[in-house]
């Protein structure tokens, strides 16, 4: 069944031509956007471009580069008896150390899927009526995106006072991701397609100055195929008409404006500044990153769940995950230095069944799309022409 | 136009997993009200409908599209918006072409 009208079509053939008649150079775009991996590999779209032109995926999936002991600190809250974590279903069957989320509901953990953080206030409230004396937790992770909506229920229990609930906080921000990215002389990346609905809060105000520092435009883009190539072309305007001229401003072009304004969501900019402030972060493979994730301000610190389970110990005992001799390489992947088929694991001992890296685990990870999509145009991806 | 793309996006959600938390959808605003003093509205996708909290969006209203991140409205939709910077980008590209 396909969901795209004969005039999303026409757009994307009138878009496609258009790229194929500017690029003249050789051009490594990077996105960072787990729904933009998955759009491009589910359309086929790194395909309808030049040749010279090449997609390179970023760490645009928040589940991917959620850090190690975070995680392991979800699983041991999620381990009490007394507790029900709620967290968004992509969570569950991402590996920590010693286990994953899955492993532990099926030892008898109490973790909700949840769809919105919201809905974790509406558990806390029903545990407190129903007089459970079960506390719970929010596993809140997520990109610029999904935090207005963690601030949305920190505010709303602590309006209501709620006493039982509490919030795992793991959110990052993608600008220092991406300098830091361009900070490595040796990164390779021309342009970049920036995530349009982190954007759509944040504005793109502080892609500017990083546009500028490094000379790499940025699109703020969208997320259908005609949104896509239009982010696509809007780059390689940009790269192919200043080349060689150094006196030019790089500029970010949105090309996402049905949806982003540059100073983004003036009210959800409000929220988060009153309830989070900036922190240095962890992100799994690319390590600490300055000033690159949340924590909850002074005023919400009572909600906070690592304070709350301070050096608890877990009740339930959970099976270990077998250990596996990895040569997984998800850090290269999530800093777009190789795409997932270069890796010597992917679709062998790696695949979404038995993931030994984050990329593999969550459906948005550049690994599950690759392995999802390619092996349709491209059965060597699948290690040869068994499947 | 605005009906497409969210019939697009449902799909890539529909393949993603009704799971997926990275994702956000453009659905219509069938109605709006006040609940335990959250600004709520009900809102379809293309045929479902779903709560959805529209605190971040306060100039959307009923018949408007909102773009929805885990059950939260991020931006309010503007197709007029899309067409132009589509034709912007048609004028782009009509930029010199190779040699």
């Amino acid at each position: 069944m396909s969901a795209y009208s004969s005039e999303d079509v026409r757009d994307v053939e009138a878009l496609a031509q258009g790229i194929h008649r500017i690029t003249k150079g050789n051009w490594t775009v990077m996105e960072v956007c787990g729904g933009q991996t998955h759009a491009i590999l589910k359309n086929g779209i790194d395909q309808l471009l030049p040749p010279a032109i090449r997609i390179v995926h970023g760490p645009g999936c928040p589940v991917c580069v959620t850090s190690m002991e975070v995680l392991d600190r979800a699983m041991e809250i999620a381990s009490r008896d007394d507790v029900v974590l709620c967290t968004y279903g992509d969570m569950l069957r991402v590996p920590g150390t010693k286990t994953d989320l899955a492993r532990i509901r099926s030892q008898g953990g109490k973790i909700r899927v949840i769809h919105s953080p919201l809905d974790a206030c509406k558990v806390a409230s029903e545990e407190l009526r129903l007089g459970t004396g079960r506390q719970v937790v929010l596993f809140a992770i997520g990109f610029e995106t999904t935090a207005p909506a963690t601030a949305m229920a920190v505010r709303a229990a602590h309006m209501k006072s709620l006493p039982n609930f509490s919030v795992l906080v793991s959110h990052v921000l993608v600008p220092p991701a991406l300098q830091a990215i361009l900070s490595d002389p040796d990164h390779g990346i021309d342009g970049i397609l920036a995530a349009g609905h982190v954007c759509a809060i944040t504005g793109y105000e502080a892609y500017e100055g990083i546009a500028d520092q490094y000379r790499t435009p940025i699109a703020v883009t969208g997320f259908s195929p005609v949104d896509i190539l239009r982010g696509m072309l809007a780059v390689v305007t940009e790269l192919e008409s200043s080349k060689g001229d150094t006196s030019r401003h790089t500029r970010v072009i949105n090309a996402y404006s049905q949806v982003v304004e540059r100073c983004g969501n003036v009210a959800a900019r409000r929220a988060l500044d009153e309830v989070f402030e900036c922190c240095d972060q962890v992100w799994r493979g690319m390590g600490t990153l300055p000033q690159s994730g949340f924590k909850l301000r002074s005023k919400y610190q009572a909600l906070d769940a690592t304070e709350r389970f301070a050096s608890e110990t877990s009740s339930i005992a959970c099976p270990a995950l077998p250990t596996i001799q990895s040569h997984c390489r998800a850090a290269e992947v999530l800093k777009g230095k190789i795409r997932p088929t270069q890796c010597e694991a992917f679709g062998k001992e790696c695949t979404p069944a038995y993931p030994l890296g984050a990329p593999m685990v969550s459906n948005e990870g550049a690994c599950a799309a690759y392995y999802h999509h390619q092996s349709r145009n491209d059965p060597d991806v699948l290690g040869g022409s068994s499947r | 136009m605005a009906d497409t793309v969210a019939a697009d996006t449902v799909t890539v959600a529909a393949d993603l997993g009704v799971l997926s938390m990275c994702l956000a959808v453009p659905g219509r605003i069938l109605s709006v009200e006040s609940l335990s003093g959250l600004r709520m509205g009900v809102v379809d996708f293309g045929g479902v409908t779903q709560e959805v909290c529209l605190e971040y969006t306060p100039e959307a209203g009923v018949g408007d599209y909102v773009i929805v991140h885990v059950g939260i409205a991020i931006s309010k939709l503007d197709p007029t918006r899309a067409a132009d910077s589509l034709s912007t980008f048609q004028e782009i590209s009509a930029l010199p072409g190779r040699p």
